[in-house]
């Protein structure tokens, strides 16, 4: 008898050689067997879904959009308008400005509203006092 | 495949969000016609902070602190009725995409002002204003990371 060791030296050949001498017994139905498990895969396959890329591909190009607009570019930097920093001083301070008369403009609005919204009260008072 | 279909509509909008700030704003319409346009750069801001004394004409406000925080100003003022619109409409969504906080709306005589805010109770790290007047837009975004008590004393000071 042989080892496990002689056996596994033996190449394909000498083992198929040797399984051809042995009178062994295939089992009954083996054939049906393999068939019925060859046919089961294959409905298992065909059942199976197959997935659907648009999904991925939408991903896939969302983030690459994203990318290219988040990353910033070499091209997109942005030039100052001033190159003396006492114009651009200045156009700060007028900015300021600007923004300081709006806002101001807006509270105005805001108190004569307030003292239009006050007059129904003093008008209603007058009346109670007489 | 829900879970991607969210994962997309997540990836489009923060496109969208990314796609509208002061900067875009101002390389979408600087060049166009009746518009004119100014940008100032955080450089040019670290240079003006270097000017001594920085003062509002006639209100001895010190502007020092507020320029020295500032990182860009970026300023739209348009005449061109065929764009206004569409300047309006992507103000609007920067705002919007950027969780701006209304700071104060005016409607005076067809013009109509919005200041709007974003930052923390200390810090205000942008401020925009929205100004539509007939024909007239004019968008200023300023950004940096202003001092807010800094910015409320600046405002009230020159409002004086």
């Amino acid at each position: 008898m042989k080892k496990i060791e002689d056996i596994e030296r033996m190449e394909v050949e000498e083992l198929e050689a040797a399984a051809l001498k042995e009178n062994i017994r295939v089992p009954d139905g083996l054939k049906d067997r393999i068939k019925a498990t060859l046919a089961a895969e294959t409905i298992i396959e065909e059942s199976t879904p197959k997935r659907n890329p648009l999904p991925y591909i939408a991903v896939a190009a969302a983030a690459a959009v994203a990318a290219i607009v988040a990353i910033p570019h070499k091209g997109s930097a942005l030039q100052d308008t001033y190159t003396d920093p006492y114009l651009a001083y200045a156009k700060v301070e007028e900015t300021f400005n600007t923004i300081s008369n709006k806002m101001a403009a807006g509270i105005s609005l805001a108190e004569e509203a307030r003292d239009a919204a006050g007059k129904p009260s003093e008008i209603i008072n007058k009346i109670n006092t007489k | 495949m829900k879970r991607i279909i969210i994962i997309a509509t997540l990836l489009l909008a923060s496109i969208s969000s990314f796609a509208q700030n002061g900067k875009s704003i101002y390389q979408k319409y600087s060049d166009a016609e009746n518009v004119s346009a100014v940008y100032i750069s955080p450089a040019m801001f670290r240079l003006i902070g270097k000017i001594p004394d920085m003062n509002v004409e006639g209100n001895d406000v010190n502007l020092a602190p507020i320029i020295r925080s500032l990182s860009g100003l970026y300023i739209i003022s348009s005449e061109n009725p065929h764009i206004n619109s569409q300047i309006k409409a992507d103000a609007e969504k920067f705002i919007k995409g950027g969780q701006y906080e209304l700071l104060m709306e005016a409607k005076d005589d067809g013009e109509t002002v919005r200041m709007y805010t974003v930052g923390t109770e200390k810090v205000v790290n942008s401020f925009v204003m929205l100004s539509i007047d007939g024909n007239e837009i004019d968008f200023i975004c300023v950004d940096g990371k202003m001092d807010r008590e800094d910015l409320d004393k600046l405002m009230a000071d020159a409002m004086k």
